[in-house]
């Protein structure tokens, strides 16, 4: 059944019809969070939240684009709140501890295996260029859908895709070598 | 038409890595690849560190059951309260089937049972029917 479908028998009460989309759509907002933030557990609150909320204004709602984007673009706004809260806590930990500096759970990580090596590159790239290559490569969602998501021009989803692949390229080259010796 | 040139084949390898160009596009960038062995090496690494990324895996939790009970808990308490019924009559049904334990143990042994008659009596034999026949 389609997701609008789906929503006007949610804006009705119907709960069953609402965990069909939850059940839809719950994994791919929690990967999202989690490559996003490093963190699990903050993960699985930002995708409740996030299906709460749309629950809360499912009287209100009127779709402008695709419910996944939808709910991608609430889920990303919570990852950027996570990141200023988590910002906040940091120089407040500074200030206490004195401490140069406080990186999130991806950091001081010696990339033992290529998988660490990839997840601490991607947690690296500026937030931008990774909601966008984490919406891409692990997603697999075309651009147009990227952008209506992340409410940006098609344009700049491609710009900000080539340059967390180069940036990649880059990072990943010692175990490329390693895989494909010259 | 425009010549390809390294910088603009390049800057477009990734959109062709994601198909995401016009098969106009893509047709002529193939062209400049099959050319030219620094782009192509520049496509082969690109390509590489996509096929990487993959190493990275993230399973996905499952919330709906968390989102359900904020959303429905009516139900939610009406269902825990049927739960709740349906445990405490199991109970009572394990207490009853405890006491009749209880009750064939406490019982004394019932004495054995003595041989009963045979059902055909052994008849003397002026009365038996094979003398007769």
């Amino acid at each position: 059944m389609e997701d609008d479908l789906l929503m006007q028998k949610a804006a009705a009460g119907d709960v069953e019809a609402f965990g069909r989309l939850v059940r839809r759509y719950q994994r791919r907002l929690v990967r999202f969070v989690e490559r996003m933030t490093g963190d699990a557990e903050t993960a699985e609150d930002a995708a409740q939240e996030a299906f709460l909320r749309l629950w809360r204004t499912r009287e209100t709602y009127r779709p402008q684009g695709s419910l996944s984007s939808y709910l991608l673009r609430i889920v990303r706004n919570l990852c950027l709140d996570h990141a200023r809260t988590g910002a906040a806590a940091a120089r407040r930990e500074r200030a206490v501890t004195g401490a140069s500096w406080i990186e999130g759970p991806a950091a001081h990580i010696e990339a033992k295996s290529l998988a660490e090596a990839v997840r601490k590159a991607v947690h690296e790239l500026p937030e931008p260029q990774r909601a966008v290559f984490v919406l891409s490569e692990y997603e697999g969602l075309p651009y147009r859908e990227i952008a209506e998501a992340l409410g940006c021009p098609v344009g700049t989803v491609a710009s900000r895709k080539r340059l967390a692949l180069e940036t990649l390229r880059r990072r990943l080259a010692p175990w490329r070598e390693e895989r494909c010796p010259k | 038409m425009s010549e390809m040139t390294c910088a603009r084949a390049q800057a477009r390898l990734t959109a062709l890595l994601d198909a995401e160009l016009t098969e106009r596009m893509s047709a002529r960038l193939r062209a400049h690849l099959a050319e030219c062995a620094d782009c192509k090496r520049h496509w082969n690494e690109l390509a590489a560190a996509r096929e990487m990324a993959q190493a990275w895996t993230v399973e996905g939790g499952e919330v709906w059951e968390a989102v359900r009970q904020e959303i429905a808990p009516g139900d939610f308490s009406a269902l825990m309260a049927e739960m709740a019924a349906l445990r405490a009559a199991l109970q009572d049904v394990r207490a009853e089937v405890a006491a009749l334990r209880r009750e064939l143990a406490a019982r004394p042994a019932e004495p054995a049972r003595r041989p009963s008659a045979p059902l055909f009596p052994v008849l003397p034999p002026e009365q038996s029917l094979l003398r007769i026949v």
